[in-house]
């Protein structure tokens, strides 16, 4: 069986990276994981928003907000969390934010998101700038409240973008990204532009006439940077950390690797393990993993997804949270074993089974025709738990593994 | 062993409830290539435990043309001899990937257990809660606990428990070519049921050629003269025996087995109006006709169509084999619906056409459709279709199938076996193996 693959050839001192998992992040923070993974970028934790409250970020050089509900993030992270990120990138912490972790630093007078308000630009993909008839043109599922107005997005998957400021892939200043939601920006004095919507290509779904997906998109701006204090803010409305655009992670990864490490944190010392996990501990990982992942793949032909908060939630994402950790197993059952103590296992092994649990209850719901939203609530707090917990012990198998090859 | 494999057996003794999980050896492939040329070496290492070895071909579960086929390998309860029973529909491929290539299963439990097999985890469960139920309800019980519809489940019904000779190991709700009584002794090791699901992923040596080389094949193959044809009826006439007109206004649809180019499946409608459009009323309207030699006994005894598979459907519920039904049935005088219904406990008896042979007769004794340039006096035969199935329960392919598709060659099989799994198969290992088998 193929394991995860990893960079040939780790940084020798990678910049210490933080994932947001916290309040309205969905499933796209695990794209974050696969492309560190890729670049052999294993200094990793993860982080909610009651982790950046008592100071998570002084650990970090860099901090990944991914997509999801951005009111939800802004919401639960309230004045105290934006003021501590802004500290962070202002001491020279690097912060990449992706669709909605975009949004969040764009200006806004809406509640919670004016606590944040540090990147003076206007979005172009908010309805206020279309003409009535144009509204009407919109599918429901294509529009998300925003105030009194919604943001609206025009096309998803592929987009073609044309990336400024030196950055380039292969030699060519066009790339390719899947769009899902994230902002198109007007021009601003407040930010350089990195990369400008260009066009589309045979695998763009449109939301609207094309034409209207060309007025709102064309010539905007996709990707910007901005410098606050010593550290830099990085968005992105296209997910450049998709796995499968090699292309746009490259350029996402050499962003991190040279304006991410402008902090001084604590160096990583492996330690042997104090508690090695046995091989009972894999064991029973796989065999509830393994149930978890049946039940979701069944849930996946049923006509079903949930809406929590400002956000839909599919069938499928459960899977992306569940594969992530499928497809790294492998690696850590053929390991020396790792430091989790005893209670920590059953801890992490009781929310997998507690995870199979609310799966196999909405699936018996939802054939019994009753409504799963509040499951599915439960079930996609509890997959973050598990998943960050899992890659917790993963990447410090990384990071152990590669720093004894160093040496 | 790293290319069309799991890499895994699993030695399972329900006597004590320990599974220990070994790696599928190079060299047992080398030598036996895969299949029953396995399943036959695995029976003869743990034989004095009376083993049932589930196993897969080398091809299972592959783009190969009707890889389909699992199997069971065990000591036939009534003859003593080994023999070999197919496990097709989707429970072979699942099995593929539930992340064992082999399972033997050794020992008796102590009380009623059913074997859960799943991405490579083995874990035996108490089986009191689908005891003594009929094989559909124990299916469902397993795929409701699990939250699951696509679990393969291998199970026995009330006749296997109860220790009838014909005892038929099922596959989910539908009867199997299990000709031998394997049910009875899954009974005898208070084994309810064998429960499969996998989602690993199989790798291949030469991924590229491999695909290509079996595209090529099933456009060879999908052409040839069962095309345009499909179902039970159509296998029932080539064999002489044309029951078309009888189940035509009952048929619903036809079904093939995982990645089989020909149908061999007949799903009849017995509780709603077949030409129905919309989605089914009733929760299960009709049977999946899956074994036409059970039709058949029916409909000689002069049965109609609707009743014929409702009787079928009833066997499969209780587990039994319907030929060995129909047959002595017959011989007793017997030919009421309802007292062939009350007769299931009671069966027994020496059936007239028992095979000699390893393989199931449940694939007809000839070529179907086909031309394989055989001698028209039919001299050649029986000895062609020994080693036709010989070459399916290896390799995996379909066991009626292979007696369809001329174009599925043994030097193609090697061809692709190779390719498969970097592995050198020549013909001399091909004949060994065979030879083995039918020893």
């Amino acid at each position: 069986m193929k394991e995860f693959p990893s960079s040939p050839n780790p940084p020798l001192s990678p910049p210490k990276i933080g994932i947001f998992v916290g309040a309205g992040a969905s499933h796209s923070w695990l794209w974050f994981v696969d492309l560190l993974d890729q670049w052999g970028l294993n200094d990793v934790r993860f982080i909610n928003e009651k982790e950046i409250l008592i100071g998570a970020l002084e650990g970090v050089d860099s901090l990944m907000m991914s997509g999801g509900d951005t009111f939800a993030m802004a919401r639960s992270l309230g004045a105290e969390g934006s003021r501590r990120l802004k500290h962070f990138i202002e001491e020279g912490g690097l912060y990449i934010g992706t669709c909605a972790g975009a949004y969040l630093p764009l200006r806004s007078s809406m509640a919670f998101l004016n606590q944040f308000n540090w990147i003076n630009v206007k979005i172009s993909n908010i309805s206020r700038r279309l003409s009535e008839s144009e509204r009407g043109l919109f599918q429901e599922h294509a529009c998300t409240p925003y105030g009194c107005e919604f943001v609206y997005h025009v096309a998803r998957e592929d987009v073609l973008l044309e990336m400024e400021g030196g950055h380039q892939a292969n030699g060519s200043k066009k790339v390719i990204a899947p769009l899902y939601g994230g902002p198109s920006m007007l021009p601003s004095e407040d930010m350089q532009a990195i990369a400008t919507y260009r066009g589309f290509t045979e695998k763009t779904k449109f939301l609207v006439r094309e034409d209207l997906a060309e007025k709102t998109l064309h010539g905007n701006i996709a990707a910007s940077r901005k410098r606050m204090g010593k550290g830099y803010l990085y968005i992105f409305g296209p997910h450049f950390e998709h796995p499968n655009y090699p292309e746009a992670n490259g350029i996402l990864a050499r962003i991190i690797l040279r304006e991410g490490k402008n902090r001084a944190t604590r160096s990583f010392r492996p330690e042997p393990p104090s508690s090695k996990t046995g091989q009972s501990f894999f064991e029973e990982w796989r065999r509830e993993l393994s149930h978890s992942r049946m039940v979701a793949f069944g849930l996946e032909m049923l006509p079903i997804r949930w809406m929590i908060g400002n956000k839909w939630y599919e069938p499928e994402k459960i899977r992306v949270f569940l594969e992530a950790l499928w497809r790294r197993l492998n690696y850590l059952e053929s390991g020396e074993g790792v430091d989790v103590t005893p209670e920590d296992q059953k801890g992490m092994i009781n929310r997998l089974k507690e995870t199979t649990g609310l799966l196999r209850t909405m699936k018996k719901e939802h054939d019994r025709a009753q409504s799963t939203n509040g499951l599915a609530e439960d079930l996609f707090l509890l997959l973050k738990k598990v998943a960050s917990d899992f890659l917790t012990i993963y990447f410090r198998a990384k990071r152990t593994e590669t720093v004894r090859a160093q040496a | 062993m790293e290319y069309l494999t799991s890499n895994k057996v699993a030695i399972v003794d329900l006597g004590t409830s320990k599974i220990v999980h070994e790696k599928l050896d190079e060299a047992l492939v080398r030598e036996k290539i895969g299949g029953a040329g396995v399943t036959c070496e695995l029976y003869e290492k743990y034989k004095e435990e009376d083993p049932i070895i589930l196993g897969t071909g080398l091809f299972t579960g592959t783009l190969v043309p009707a890889s389909a086929l699992s199997m069971i390998t065990a000591k036939n309860p009534s003859t003593g001899k080994v023999c070999h029973a197919p496990l097709t529909l989707y429970a072979g491929m699942e099995m593929k990937y539930s992340g064992f290539d082999y399972i033997v299963i050794k020992g008796k439990a102590p009380k009623p257990m059913y074997l859960w097999v799943h991405d490579g985890i083995a874990d035996i469960h108490d089986a009191k809660e689908i005891w003594g139920k009929n094989v559909w309800d124990a299916t469902d019980s397993i795929r409701d606990s699990m939250g699951d519809a696509l679990i393969q489940v291998l199970g026995i019904g009330k006749a296997g428990e109860s220790g009838s000779d014909f005892g038929q190991v099922c596959i989910n709700y539908w009867a199997s070519g299990d000709r031998w009584g394997f049910g009875k002794l899954f009974g005898r090791k208070k084994l309810k049921s064998v429960a499969l699901r996998g989602m690993s992923l199989l790798e291949i040596a030469d991924p590229e050629g491999f695909v290509q080389a079996c595209k090529e094949l099933l456009l060879a193959v999908k052409n040839g003269p069962f095309a345009g044809k499909q179902g039970i009826a159509e296998l029932s006439a080539e064999m002489g025996e044309d029951i078309r007109k009888w189940l035509e206004p009952i048929i619903h649809r036809h079904l093939s087995c995982f990645n089989t180019p020909f149908p061999t499946n007949t799903f009849v409608f017995l509780d709603e109006d077949p030409k129905h459009l919309k989605e089914s009323e009733k929760n299960e309207p009709g049977f999946l006709i899956t074994d036409v030699y059970g039709l058949l006994g029916f409909n000689k005894m002069g049965l109609s169509a609707q009743d014929s598979s409702a009787l079928l459907r009833e066997c499969a519920r209780a587990g039994i084999d319907a030929v060995a039904v129909a047959e002595l049935n017959q011989k007793a005088g017997m030919t009421q619906l309802e007292e062939i219904k009350r007769s299931f406990g009671d069966v027994k008896g020496p059936l007239e056409h028992l095979s000699k042979e390893p393989f199931s007769p449940w694939a007809p004794p000839a070529p179907m459709f086909a031309d394989f340039a055989l001698s028209p006096d039919g001299s050649q035969t029986a000895d062609w279709w020994k080693r036709r199935q010989a070459m399916a329960y290896i390799f995996g392919i379909h066991p009626i199938f292979a007696l369809m598709s001329p174009e599925l060659t043994e030097e193609k099989l090697l061809e692709l076996a190779t390719m498969g799994t970097g592995l050198e198969f020549t013909p001399e290992t091909l004949e060994q193996v065979v030879g083995d088998i039918l020893k």
